[in-house]
């Protein structure tokens, strides 16, 4: 996992109160019992940390660990 | 003997227009779902007067068509339903009948329209079961079922007595919001409202101690509990409510419930709120209009409070806390002008969610008996649609078309993806920016 899967993985666990990492593959809503408004407390949350703003019409894109890294990594590369 | 206890449960329209287009639309399926999977409060309370040696099973029907056989070798069956339904419930009363199963009815509707009931059930439940349930249950066993079982004073059960429902006869996996009552009964006259046919207007309240033991029960099942409060109106008192979120501060829980406007009107309240975890409060703003907001609540409080709301909605959200606004269409003082307004309205305040209704006459509300003098409804009985999405009166301002389409153009600008996203970055820019936190710490059951 690279280190923003890792950071994310640790927002989301401390957040959503996990026992465990969330699989970085599953979706937060339907896998990892995550609701709508905590998913979204989590993304505020990682845009906060990570100083980037989601474009609005990718918001619900934003499933799981692994494709928020993605983003992530990706608006750090542009 | 062997219970049987069935809800019929699940949203309805009847309306095909409005179905098709309802489930496409995001902001509308979210909240559908969440209904349709909370669990029958009132018959896991029953279900904790069954003597112990008697078998109970838990059953919930959301659609008679599908449901196949259900199990038929019980002693009695006790249905609850509200009035959308509640044609599914007397059919599969009916059904139950013609195998020789004792059946009980129960529940909002069957309360208001008991002989109705009586025609599908050998017994009738009429206002709150837990003073009668003991009896019709006796009853029963000695094979001498009395056809109505009446709650002697409406409203005069003492919650401090309330029965722990059995949330262990639930299926773990299949609910991810429980529900936990805290109140019952409102103090404003809404003459649409159902409830409080039932409940009354005094307003009585859980000991805390006691709903937090409640708490604890569901705890032991789902560690983690996202909480429906199924109140009528949670924050009427606001030193109870004060009370009542210190005492979920150390749950780790989130939670839903239903209040009125004026909690926006205390800003400890609102931190305690949020702190305790809160999510979201569902308001029935009903109306913004003038000509209306007096057909909403008859006392007059929703109309000395209408100037505030835009406010109110700003303060509620910025505390973290969402806000579900209710809308009701159809007063007497709505014309076509009407669904312009709360679009404008909703959009504006940056509601987070909206529920936009038809009025609904539903049995036994004042509502009823205002359309039914004046020859406006289209059914007398129109219980199958009393889905709060379909039209079952004539309107005075505007046409019966004009509603429906009203209520369809609301749908579509309301509840559509580039709304539904819009209000998901207001609040998480209003989440970037909170002081008040939550408390840090491991999730509930967890803790030592």
């Amino acid at each position: 996992m690279s280190d923003v899967q890792n950071q994310i993985s640790s927002i989301v666990r401390s957040m959503a109160q996990l026992d465990h990492d969330p699989d970085p593959g599953a979706n937060l809503i339907s896998e990892a019992g995550i609701d709508s408004l905590m998913a979204l407390r989590i993304l505020a949350s990682i845009e906060k940390s990570f100083e980037v703003r989601i474009p609005d019409d990718q918001l619900m894109e934003m499933t799981s660990v692994e494709k928020i890294a993605h983003f992530i990594e990706s608006a750090r590369r542009a | 003997m062997r219970v049987g206890l069935i809800a019929m449960s699940g949203v309805r329209i009847k309306s095909e227009d409005l179905s098709r287009l309802g489930v496409t639309l995001p902001g509308f399926v979210q909240r559908g779902k969440v209904i349709a999977a909370l669990p029958s409060l009132g018959l896991l309370t029953l279900a904790s007067i069954v003597p112990p040696e008697d078998e109970i099973e838990y059953i919930e029907v959301d659609d008679l068509k599908t449901v196949g056989d259900l199990r038929d070798d019980f002693d009695l069956v006790c249905i609850s339903s509200f009035t959308a339904q509640v044609l599914e419930g007397y059919e599969l009363a009916d059904r139950y009948r013609a195998k020789g199963i004792k059946v009980a009815l129960g529940g909002l509707h069957v309360s208001q329209m008991p002989e109705e009931a009586k025609a599908h059930a050998d017994a009738v439940v009429i206002g709150e079961g837990e003073t009668t349930f003991p009896r019709l249950l006796a009853d029963c066993k000695e094979g001498q079922l009395e056809p109505y079982y009446i709650e002697q004073r409406r409203g005069s059960f003492d919650l401090a007595s309330a029965p722990m429902p059995r949330y262990d006869l639930l299926d773990p996996d299949r609910y991810n919001r429980i529900t936990i009552q805290t109140q019952r009964g409102c103090p404003h006259v809404c003459p649409f409202c159902a409830s409080t046919r039932l409940f009354g207007r005094g307003f009585r309240q859980k000991p805390v101690e006691l709903v937090i033991r409640e708490l604890e029960a569901v705890e032991k099942i789902w560690p983690r509990p996202f909480i429906e409060f199924a109140d009528d109106n949670t924050f009427v008192n606001k030193r109870y409510g004060k009370e009542l979120c210190k005492a979920l501060i150390g749950h780790r829980i989130r939670w839903f419930t239903e209040t009125d406007i004026s909690v926006a009107e205390d800003e400890e309240l609102l931190d305690l709120m949020f702190q305790s975890g809160c999510e979201q409060i569902l308001i029935g703003l009903e109306t913004i209009s003038d000509s209306a907001i007096h057909e909403a609540d008859l006392h007059g409080w929703k109309a000395r409070k209408l100037e505030s709301y835009r406010e109110a909605i700003e303060r509620i959200q910025s505390h973290g806390i969402t806000c579900n606004g209710c809308f009701v269409l159809g007063f007497d003082g709505h014309d076509a002008s009407v669904f312009e307004n709360v679009r404008q309205f909703a959009l504006e305040t940056n509601l987070l969610e909206t529920q936009v209704t038809v009025l609904t006459p539903m049995a036994g509300t004042e509502t009823y008996h205002k359309m039914r003098t004046e020859g406006r409804l289209y059914r007398l009985a129109p219980w199958d649609e009393c889905t709060l999405f379909d039209v079952t009166f004539r309107p005075i301002g505007m046409t019966r078309r004009q509603l429906e389409e009203g209520l369809m153009y609301l749908f579509k600008e309301l509840y559509n993806v580039g709304v539904y996203t819009r209000r998901k970055r207001h609040y998480m820019e209003i989440t970037k920016k909170l002081t008040t936190r939550r408390p840090e710490g491991p999730p509930a059951g967890v803790a030592s």
